[in-house]
């Protein structure tokens, strides 16, 4: 760190030379020195010093001070307990006070082995109580979510999970009651903890105060095993660590990554781990039998019946990708039907523009940005919950947020943001866009975040950073709509040797369709090339999506259960290591058997290590200029208004599966804007109709006074066979 | 005769006073010593007076057991329907015997007395299956086979852990 | 070093085979004849102590040729310590080596201790000297009764196993378990000694002498045991200290060494005691040092019983000791302390140490390493069974074979020791 001035402090009779203002838990940590604490953590922001477990003796201060509070200053003379009578016996009394009405749970507690406050009595504290007396006691367990116990005996009032809800999430709803001795953690009004980020206050309580539903009473520290791997539920790719015990996944925690996650991740890539167990899941692999069903078939009759098909398709073969493919996969499909049977005809849920990765950067640098721009018709926070996090940060650090969609701080109609990006990148904006054109060009670090599915791969926000001449501070994050459909297009087109990659004709017939997941399977697209196909090969996980029109049905592996490599938003290649075991044959295997009996060499399992390291983001490409398209901005229309929909981050195959986060499904709910519901004679809470092209379906109406007039807003899985303009209106 | 008939004689002489003494054998399974008041053997799982396990689920026997022959899942105690007093209770409770090595640490570990190390040691069986213990046979008092000694002649304190096995 | 009598010589010069003293090789002008038989004894034969197989080459009835192979009882207890929290751990030493059960258990636990620094009771060390001298008894018992057996006395072991079992019942009492007892715990024993058993050790050992002085009624006027024992097995005292001898073996061959003495741990300081030295350096010295071994050991336990002092019988250290269990329900300390060292157990200081005690079978050492975990980070035992084995070859060569099964039995080695 240059430019930044360094103190001289001593911490128990050892001198450092530290940054000036720097925390003195962390300037101690640097020496070697531990301080314990309960409540002081960085990422929660300024500290508050509530637990007084880092009390310590400072040289000219007569009573023992909070080390979390302190920051370095020249000459400053620390003792830790280690050294100093006065610090110690601090200590001990805070100890004493803490566990003076803590309950004797730790054989009934989930957090008794794990937990901060065993670890810190037992190291520091003293060995026997002087206090003889009843403890305080409340109701519990309470549950404050379907997802999170709340025990507020246990809790010691660190205020963590406060600090977490109000500053880092930003969902407010945890709040410390009452004052004193009474004061304890409750929700807001009582209501149910709902939130995309809930479970990380569990992570962060270090104590067995508040404890996850899903993992209460599973297993204990010492019975289970942790694997280091990476989230496959969002293109973000959490660093993750699964907890198995017994061959199955018992809980999902966080595995800070700096760079990408900060150790926080979204109740879904958390707790949607239940759908490992679908009672629909398909274990062996299937071969159809005439018009009854399936019969179940070897490994090896799966892959030479296959092979034999594939090999009569020949060219005529496509391949349908779900983009939750690891890159291993991806790449042993892409080989068999590219070099082996010389078809280019795939279907790709990603396509991302090449030129996006000159201002590839890490998703940290978005805290870093002095402006942010938010560009597309979906929610950040349900396509990519941590970029969400990302940009309150940047927020809270001084950044301008400009969001431009229908619900942003620039209000367009959906299906704007190619035409926004078009007009700021070539400087001709209208009025509401000049403020934000000007910020931009002004701004030396700039994030340019782009949030919906886009067929050019970002070709419009790669031209808009291309024009504002982006550099080294700035970022440019275009979410893909699957978790790895970079890497997945990445591999197809490695292995193309630099032919075009043709979509498969939507009239002719097909020698053989490859179906890759569950997501490709549910593509409507790909359900119709599948009837026209002689054969079709689908490796899925659950059989409700793909009974019926597969030939072979060959069991599909979670994230949890593979090795392989995947891509995320950023670029970042990260590794996903096997927790459970999953289906005997993974797809790899049969890819690779399947090659062999193509004549071509594929590797059966990834040939990397297992290990825990944070993935480091590859270089930047080459700045390539990417002229601007000039893109119509859509037209308002005077008939009905307009649909936008999006996919919620609780909606999808594992969540459905997952029952403990059935509370977190979307609801069926349509947002108006106010003046249209005024229009209409609509409040919140009512039942409306919403109808399009003939088809209608009955929803419940909320207002949404941040959503642009015109506009309706419908989450995906509750906006089938409706059309782009819809009607609401009271039934 | 050997070269040392009087030595072989004294040889003899120490066999012939053996003859009357009184024989230390005992003739088990007729009869059987009892065993000290210390003694580990067989594990129980105890219930409250109530009715009520002791044994909660909180795994730490099996924390301690050096063999790892302890496995305990825990549940959630239904309200209405209690096994234990507190907020879990052992759903699954396996003791494999075959791997036990009698150390005893489980019930040093054992924050409430649930488990004990009780006084059989007839446990043998055709069957390694056999071996493992589920928590069923874990609370049924055993077949009592073997006596004990005088607990308040040889044990002090008196382990109240054992009182009641 | 070991003083060393003065007396005649038992061989002139060293009899130690080259090049590698563990080994008998063939002399080649031998080599060369037809007369060779390869003989495989063991592994399960019942005049190895265990599982030990020795490949003995014959010439006639001489031993010519003779390579011992272990591993038979390989049972890798040194690596699983590693993976055990050392409260864990205590209970594998004893499994070692079965006979000395107590010597393993304590010489792990005071190198625990010396890496802890912790203090223990005065009644803990009494009592674990006591008890170290009672599980001389029943090792140097059931060594007496086997080579009884293997020579030709089967009665030896009837009547030895009479005494070793009287043994076993106190430990019994004392412990809950007759012989892998984990009775002695880092920072003294765990539990306290019941009111009894000082009554019913008393009453032990004053019985002890006369048994001792049955079996020696019994093997020491017995012609044949007298001709299958003396001259037989040769090793001089240079021979013993050059090959890492140590206990009866070293002590039978005139050397005067005993840990016990020469460097006391426990309160051997403060008894009084004779260490037996024999200067014949044969199976039948071996033999006379085990049996006057055994009535010293009885004076030690009748010394420790009258000096066994009144107090605690751990330490009261927190961090190391389990709390006792009726503030398990109401301390919040305790219990936490309890959970704690139960489940992670207690972290030693980073270092590392080599502790030697005298175990019924020589120089017992535990050399253990932490890393300032609660689990060892390395812990190697010094064996002196494996130690004895060496010293086969110098004792079998030229010899018969069935002096052979008399020179294995005066090693007195115990294979799970040898092979660990």
């Amino acid at each position: 760190m240059s430019g930044v001035d360094l103190v001289t402090v001593t911490i128990d009779e050892r001198e450092l030379r530290v940054p000036k203002g720097s925390g003195m838990v962390e300037a101690a940590l640097a020496a070697g020195i531990e301080i314990p604490v309960f409540c002081y953590e960085p990422r929660l922001g300024p500290p508050v010093g509530a637990c007084r477990m880092c009390l310590c003796e400072v040289e000219g201060i007569p009573k023992p001070q909070a080390a979390c509070t302190l920051t370095a200053q020249d000459g400053m003379v620390l003792r830790t307990a280690a050294t100093s009578a006065l610090a110690k016996d601090g200590q001990e009394a805070v100890l004493e006070f803490i566990l003076l009405n803590h309950p004797l749970d730790c054989p009934d507690c989930d957090k008794g082995g794990e937990c901060p406050l065993q670890d810190l009595t037992f190291r520091y504290g003293p060995g026997s109580t002087r206090m003889h007396f009843s403890k305080r006691t409340f109701d519990k367990p309470i549950p404050i979510s379907p997802l999170i116990a709340l025990d507020r005996e246990r809790c010691i009032l660190c205020y963590r999970c406060t600090r977490f809800s109000e500053g880092v999430s930003e969902d407010g709803q945890l709040v410390a009651l009452e004052r004193g001795a009474d004061s304890f953690i409750a929700t807001f009004e009582d209501e149910p903890y709902r939130a995309h980020f809930s479970g990380n206050v569990v992570e962060l309580c270090p104590v067995g105060a508040l404890t996850s539903t899903a993992y209460r009473f599973k297993a204990r520290p010492w019975e289970i095993q942790n694997v280091p791997t990476v989230c496959g539920q969002c293109p973000v790719g959490c660093n993750t660590w699964i907890s198995t015990r017994e061959g199955k996944v018992v809980r999902i925690l966080s595995r800070n990554h700096p760079e990408v996650d900060e150790g926080w991740i979204c109740d879904k890539g958390r707790f949607a781990y239940g759908h490992l167990d679908a009672e629909d899941r398909i274990s062996e692999p299937l071969r159809r039998i005439r018009r009854h069903g399936f019969e179940p078939v070897t490994f090896a009759e799966a892959a030479q019946e296959t092979a034999r098909a594939l090999r009569a398709a020949g060219s005529s073969v496509a391949v349908a990708f779900s983009g939750t493919e690891t890159v291993e996969e991806a790449e042993a499909m892409a080989r068999i039907a590219r070099e082996a049977l010389g078809s280019d005809r795939a279907i790709l849920p990603d396509d991302p523009h090449p030129a996006l990765d000159a201002w590839r950067a890490p998703l940290s640098a978005i805290r870093n940005a002095e402006v942010c721009l938010v560009l597309g018709d979906h929610p950040v926070i349900e396509r990519a919950p941590a970029v969400d996090l990302w940009l309150r940060s940047a927020r809270r650090a001084g950044a301008e947020i400009i969001t431009v969609g229908p619900t942003g701080s620039v209000q367009t109609l959906p299906g704007s943001a190619p035409a926004v990006a078009a007009e700021l990148a070539s400087g001709s904006v209208p009025e509401e866009l000049r403020e934000a054109s000007r910020r931009l060009r002004k701004a030396t670090r700039v994030a340019l975040v782009w949030s919906e599915d886009d067929p050019t791969g970002g070709r419009p926000i790669a031209a808009l950073a291309s024009a504002l001449r982006l550099g080294d501070g700035s970022g440019v994050y275009w979410i893909p709509s699957t978790p790895n459909g970079r890497g997945v297009a990445a591999a197809w087109h490695a292995a193309g040797a630099g032919r075009e990659t043709t979509p498969p004709p939507p009239e002719a017939e097909l020698g053989a369709l490859i179906v890759s997941g569950d997501r490709a399977a549910a593509d409507p697209v790909v359900l119709a090339l599948a009837e026209r196909a002689d054969f079709v090969l689908t490796s899925a996980m659950f059989m409700s999506q793909v009974a019926g029109w597969s030939h072979i049905l060959w069991p599909g592996s979670a994230y949890l259960e593979r090795a392989g490599t995947t891509v995320n938003l950023e670029g970042r290649p990260q590794r996903q290591h096997p927790a459970v075991g999953g289906p005997e044959f993974h797809e790899l295997a049969l890819l690779a058997a399947i090659g062999a009996h193509l004549g071509l060499a594929v590797d059966a399992w990834p040939s990397f290590e297992s290990s825990d390291e944070h993935a480091p983001l590859p270089a930047r490409g080459k700045a390539v200029p990417v002229p601007v398209t000039p893109t119509p901005m859509p037209a308002g229309s005077e008939e009905g208004l307009a649909l936008v929909t999006y996919e919620s981050l609780f909606s999808g195959l594992s969540v459905e599966r997952t029952p403990t986060l059935a509370f977190q499904l979307t609801e069926a709910e349509v947002e108006l804007a106010r003046a249209d519901a005024l229009a209409g004679g609509i409040s919140t809470g009512d039942t409306v109709v919403v109808s399009s092209n003939g088809s209608a379906t009955e929803l419940r109406a909320r207002i949404n006074q941040r959503l642009k007039t015109g506009v309706v807003r419908i989450p995906a899985d509750h906006a089938h066979g409706l059309g782009q303009r819809v009607e609401v209106r009271k039934p | 005769m050997s070269p040392q008939p009087l030595e072989s004689l004294k040889g003899f002489g120490v066999t012939l006073r053996s003859v009357f003494k009184k024989p230390i054998t005992q003739q088990y399974p007729d009869f059987k010593r009892p065993v000290y008041p210390r003694f580990r053997g067989r594990h129980r799982l105890h219930r409250h007076d109530n009715g009520l396990e002791k044994c909660v689920g909180c795994s730490l026997c099996a924390a301690a057991c050096p063999s790892d022959c302890i496995r305990v899942v825990p549940a959630e105690n239904d309200s209405a329907d209690r096994n234990s007093p507190g907020e879990r209770y052992a759903r699954i409770y396996e003791i494999n015997m075959s791997r036990c090595i009698f150390c005893g640490y489980c019930e040093l570990a054992c924050p409430f007395d649930a488990i004990t190390l009780g006084n059989e040691f007839e446990i043998s069986e055709y069957s390694r299956d056999d071996l493992i213990y589920t928590k069923d046979m874990l609370l049924e008092p055993p077949v009592k086979r073997v006596p004990t000694a005088d607990a308040e002649l040889y044990d002090m304190p008196e382990p109240v852990w054992k009182t009641d096995s | 070093m070991a003083a060393v009598m003065q007396h005649a010589p038992i061989y002139e010069g060293t009899r130690i085979p080259s090049p590698a003293p563990t080994l008998l090789e063939v002399p080649e002008a031998l080599g060369e004849s037809e007369d060779i038989l390869t003989v495989n004894f063991g592994p399960n034969h019942p005049s190895t102590h265990g599982v030990l197989r020795l490949v003995v080459e014959l010439h006639g009835e001489r031993v010519v040729g003779l390579r011992a192979v272990i591993g038979y009882l390989h049972t890798g207890f040194e690596k699983t310590i590693e993976q055990k929290t050392y409260w864990k751990a205590i209970t594998y030493p004893a499994r070692i080596d079965y006979l000395s059960f107590q010597a393993n258990e304590l010489v792990f636990v005071l190198a625990i201790e010396k890496l802890l620094e912790i203090d223990v009771p005065p009644k803990a060390q009494w009592m674990r000297t006591c008890l170290l001298e009672l599980n001389r008894l029943h090792s140097h018992l059931v060594w007496l009764g086997t080579t009884g057996l293997e020579l030709g006395a089967i009665s030896m072991f009837w009547y030895t196993f009479r005494e070793r079992d009287a043994i076993l019942d106190l430990f019994e009492m004392l412990a809950g378990v007759r012989m892998h007892t984990r009775y002695f715990q880092a920072g003294g024993l765990a539990d306290d000694i019941p009111p009894g058993f000082a009554e019913e050790c008393r009453r032990f050992a004053d019985r002890m002498p006369a048994a001792v002085d049955e079996y020696e009624a019994m093997l020491d006027r017995n012609q044949i045991f007298l001709e299958r024992t003396k001259g037989i097995g040769l090793l001089s005292a240079d021979d013993a200290i050059a090959l890492g001898q140590s206990g009866p073996m070293l002590r039978a061959s005139g050397a005067d060494w005993d840990l016990r003495r020469d460097d006391p741990y426990l309160v051997y300081d403060q008894l009084d005691f004779n260490v037996p030295v024999y200067p014949g350096g044969d199976v039948y010295d071996r033999y006379r040092v085990h049996m006057d071994e055994m009535r010293e050991s009885v004076r030690i336990i009748h010394q420790c019983l009258d000096g066994m002092p009144e107090g605690p019988w751990i330490a009261d250290d927190r961090k190391v000791v389990l709390p006792p269990r009726d503030e398990l329900h109401t301390s919040m300390e305790s219990l936490i302390h309890h959970f704690k060292l139960v489940t992670e157990g207690y972290r030693v200081p980073e270092g590392e140490v080599y502790v030697a005690i005298e175990s019924p079978r020589g120089e017992m050492g535990c050399y253990l390493v932490s890393d300032g975990g609660a689990k060892p980070w390395r812990v190697k035992f010094r064996a002196p069974s494996f130690v004895a084995l060496q010293a086969g070859p110098t004792m079998i060569q030229g010899s018969l074979i069935a002096d052979m099964i008399a020179i294995a039995a005066s090693l007195d080695t115990v294979m799970g020791e040898v092979d660990r």
